[in-house]
Parts: C-alpha cells; structure tokens; sequence
C-alpha cells in the first residue's frame, strides 16, 4: 500500500534552488532515505511533505488525502527538522508535554510516554531541567522525541542521527527498524550513506532539486559489483582531472587533499601512484575500499555526498 | 503546577520563568509613570507616555517574540502541528494581550488611586487599554510578518508607529476637525484622551463614545486578524 505519493512535485526558492518535479511512491512499512549532498534539495523535500511549504507545482498524497489541500494530514505525521529549537526557557519535559497536547494526547497518558521515550532516550535525568542547558546532542534527542511521541503513522527525519552519540544512534536504528515492522513509513533524508545502507529499504538519490534514482541499496551496490574504489591521501591538494586518462578509472573526485577513485579495471593503482608522484606530490596513505552507496552517487554524478 | 498544553499558556509559563525579566517589565514603566504623576510634568505630557508606552511594548513584545520563534526555527515546527493557523495566532494574540495588560496594572491602579475618576471613566479607561493594547499586538503580529529579523521588526516599527503617533495626537494636541475626525479610528487617540479626562484636562471625546468606539475597534480587529491569518503564518524561506 502506498502511503506517500508525489506527482511532479516542485517548489523552487528565489535563485532557482529547491526542489523539481519530484515523482515518488513510497509505501507502508518502508524505510525510504533522500540520499544527497547539502543543497541538493532532501530538505525542501521534508519541509513540503510536511506541509510547511506549500509546493509551487505538483502535488502530494498522504494515506489518500491530499496533502497540500488536507492539513488533516499533519496528525498522522511526525517530523523532526534540521537543526535544533525548542522553546529554551522550558524544561525538555515540558516541550514534550506543549508537543504532545497539540497532537491531541490525552494528559493520562502522554505522562507515561514522556517519561517511557526519556528514559529509552538516555534523557530522563535531564527531564526537569531547562532545554537552555541542553547540548546539541541532547536537544536533538529532544527533538526525536517529540517527533515520535505521538505515535505517527509517518515519521519525516532531516538528519535523525546529527549530534547522536554512537549509543543513542543504534537505539534510533532499532526503533526505526521496530516501527516499519509495525507498519509506520519512515522517510530519511541523509547524507550519511552508512546510515542509509543500514537502515534503508529502498533510497532516492537526490541531486540538484530532483530524484535521479530510485532502488534499493542492494540493487545500487549491485551494479558497483567489480568496482575497485582507492582512496589516495596526499601532503597537498592538487588538481587530479589528469588521472581520468588511466585506463580502467571512470570516475575521479577530490575533497581537500584525498583523491577518491573509482576504477572497474585490477591494478590500476600502481598507474595512479606513479602519476601523482610524477606530479610531485607527495602520497600519505592508500587505502582500497568496498563500494558503498557514496562510491554510487560518484558514479551517477561524477560528485561525492559530503 | 500550570503546564504548556497550548501555546497561551506556553507563553504565559514562559514569561513568568524569567523572574528578573518580570519584574523590569513591570517595574520599569510603573517608576517611570509614577515618577512623572508625582512630579511637576503636566498631565498632557503623562498621558502621552502612557500611552507611547503601551504602543511600543504591545509592538515590539509581540512583534520580537514572534520573530525569535521564527528565526530559531520554532515557528516552523508549530505551523506543522495539527493547531490551525487562526488558534496559533489567536492564542499568541490572547497572551501578548493578557501579559501586557498585566504590566500595565500598576499604572492603571496608580492613575485611579491618585485621581479618583468616576465610574463611567474607569471603564472608559480600561476599555480604551484594552483596544490599544490589543491594536498594538496586531500591529506587532503584522510586523512580524513581514520581517526576518529582529533589526526589520525595529525598522518596520519606527516606520509604522511615527505616523500613528502623529495622527493620533500622541505628542501634539489635536488642532482641527480633520485631526480629530482621523484620531477617533485610533484606540490610541482614545487611550490618551481618557486618562487627560481621568486627570482632570481637557479631552475631546465623551466617556461612552471612546467605550463603543473601542469596543467596534476590538471587535474589527479580531475580525481583521482572523481574515489574515494565512499571511501571518506564511513561511519565510
């Protein structure tokens, strides 16, 4: 069953950036992640379907209704933005508290939710304090709870795991995992392909303002199959279009001073050293890796995620 | 212990968290009033404060809180809960309200302690502080909305309130028919010239006109705030 349906869903700021004739079907159960780099448009993406943002063309759908029209919609969806904002002069439990009555829980029981989702968040402790003395980590903490303290049907992440210490990050993919087998939609948006690989069922790749590509991380990987990606660290960054010209590389990329290679031919790595070195140079590490879901989007692109 | 179940009573939780903030806003205004009651100011120039006061800390209480909101993100994340826009607005409209008529009691107390007015001014008086108050918040939650920032809230603010002032007959008496024809559509004309008639000087108009004039203007800008609430809450990205 689909739960969430966009036709030709645009809408652009002024200066052209955001989000163009996005098309896609995401269905009941499914954990769907927007892969992209920064501005690439995941965001805008969260901000319409949550219905923060009217679309400029298109429309939407969520569990039948129209979701630009309906604004019934909004109680059957959590959404937990970038970044961080509460209301700092409360207390984390008393943020939870204002989001809980305005979804419509009953006082009898939203007590116990907070109190079960701030403990099973490592927040208990903290519940009674003000959210000005919170962390980043703790306030985006916060911030998860709330979104999912209603018990949503769809839940909109930006960035879920930002800020999360290594613990709290596994306790989020658990209860991620737990909610789509109950039947909830969950839809990531995520430049962290590890994240997207682990949690993911099925992922679009989304690349100035539209979705280039829809499968699932199997299917992606899949077609990276004999793909050897080489990272090379050197003293100083350099220009590295001259490496395209080895036989075997097909893609080639470069942030700060390592050289990302994507090669589908063996042993092209002794070529790629002697090239750089020739240049002069120098080398400081070499690593060979296996193809992940960033090594895809180099693929289709020709640019890497972060 | 009172919770934040709506956004009334989040601002409400809010304002009274910050105990220095309350008592410098309720203090500071009371000081300055008293101090100009009690010394040798006229009467006129007293008036003119009040009243300058309640526009200018309706407008920019209102207006500032919003806009904090909005640049912070939070704004945001209300507008996507299931609260319809005229409720957010509304309440935020209903606590500004509340909150400032709170700050201005003392005031109101003092002037009625200190000049004994009649009974028909007394509500005179407060009804006209009440429309003013409610006028000044409305004025704030449309600044608000044009603005992105803090520094546009003061700009759009001095822009907007300088003519009011003026036509109001904050700072200057009204001379002509046509000044007075234009003050008597603002609540903050009637505000300054019921507390002149509370203190003893000449005024213009007479008690029960200033209450149904405020009372017609309330009533018109709750309908007007109602009628633009979709562009009050319309993001800004």
């Amino acid at each position: 069953m689909t739960t969430i349906i966009t036709e030709n869903l645009t809408r652009l700021y002024q200066g052209g950036a955001g989000i163009k004739k996005i098309n896609v079907e995401i269905r009941r159960g499914e954990v769907f992640g927007l892969i992209g780099p920064n501005g690439s448009g995941k965001s805008t993406l969260i901000r319409v379907l949550s219905t923060l943002l009217p679309p400029s063309e298109g429309f939407f759908k969520i569990l039948g209704s129209n979701g630009t029209k309906n604004k019934d919609v909004r109680k059957k969806i959590g959404v937990l933005f970038e970044g961080v904002s509460h209301f700092d002069d409360l207390t984390g439990f008393e943020n939870a508290w204002f989001f809980g009555r305005t979804y419509g829980m009953d006082s009898s029981g939203l007590k116990e939710r907070i109190d079960f989702l701030f403990e099973w968040m490592g927040l208990a402790h903290y519940k009674d304090s003000k959210v000005r003395t919170y962390s980043y980590g703790m306030k985006r903490k916060l911030g998860i709870t709330e979104a999912i303290l209603h018990d949503p049907d769809i839940l909109l992440l930006d960035e879920p795991s930002v800020g999360l210490d290594y613990t709290s990050k596994l306790r989020l993919y658990e209860y991620i995992e737990g909610l789509s087998k109950k039947g909830k939609t969950i839809v990531i948006a995520t430049n962290d392909v590890m994240e997207a690989e682990h949690l993911c069922r099925r992922i679009a790749f989304v690349y100035k303002g539209q979705v280039i590509e829809i499968g699932s991380p199997d299917e992606f990987l899949s077609g990276l199959s004999g793909t050897e990606i080489i990272e090379i660290k050197i003293a100083e960054p350099m220009d590295v279009d001259y490496l395209r010209g080895i036989n075997g590389i097909f893609a080639v990329t470069a942030t700060d001073n390592i050289i990302h290679i994507l090669s589908n031919a063996k042993n092209v790595l002794p070529d790629a050293i002697k090239e750089i070195v020739e240049t002069g140079s120098r080398i400081t590490d070499v690593k060979v890796k296996q193809p992940n879901l960033g090594d895809v989007f180099v693929r289709m692109t020709g640019e890497k995620i972060k | 212990m009172m919770t934040p179940s709506n956004i009334f009573r989040k601002e409400i939780i809010e304002t009274l968290r910050n105990r220095k903030l309350v008592a410098i806003k309720m203090v500071f205004p009371f000081l300055i009033v008293l101090s100009m009651l009690m010394g040798t100011p006229p009467l006129t120039a007293t008036a003119g404060l009040i009243t300058m006061l309640v526009v200018f800390i309706g407008v920019f209480g209102t207006g500032i809180g919003i806009i904090k909101e909005k640049t912070d993100g939070m704004f945001n994340r209300i507008i996507v809960t299931p609260l319809t826009p005229r409720r957010i607005i509304l309440e935020n409209l209903l606590a500004g309200v509340v909150i400032e008529f709170v700050q201005f009691s003392p005031i109101l107390i003092a002037v009625i302690a200190i000049f004994s007015p009649s009974p028909e001014w007394i509500i005179s008086l407060f009804l006209s502080m009440t429309a003013a108050v409610v006028t000044a918040n409305v004025i704030g939650l449309i600044i608000s909305s044009l603005s992105s920032s803090m520094g546009e809230v003061h700009l759009y603010s001095a822009l907007s309130l300088f003519p009011v002032f003026a036509t109001s007959g904050i700072f200057t008496p009204l001379k002509n028919s046509v000044q007075v024809y234009l003050a008597f559509f603002s609540p903050f004309a009637h505000l300054k010239q019921a507390l002149l008639a509370v203190f003893g000087k000449p005024y213009i108009w007479a008690w029960h006109s200033i209450a149904a004039a405020d009372l017609v203007m309330i009533a018109i800008l709750l309908v007007l705030t109602l009628i633009i609430t979709p562009r009050l809450v319309r993001v800004s990205i």
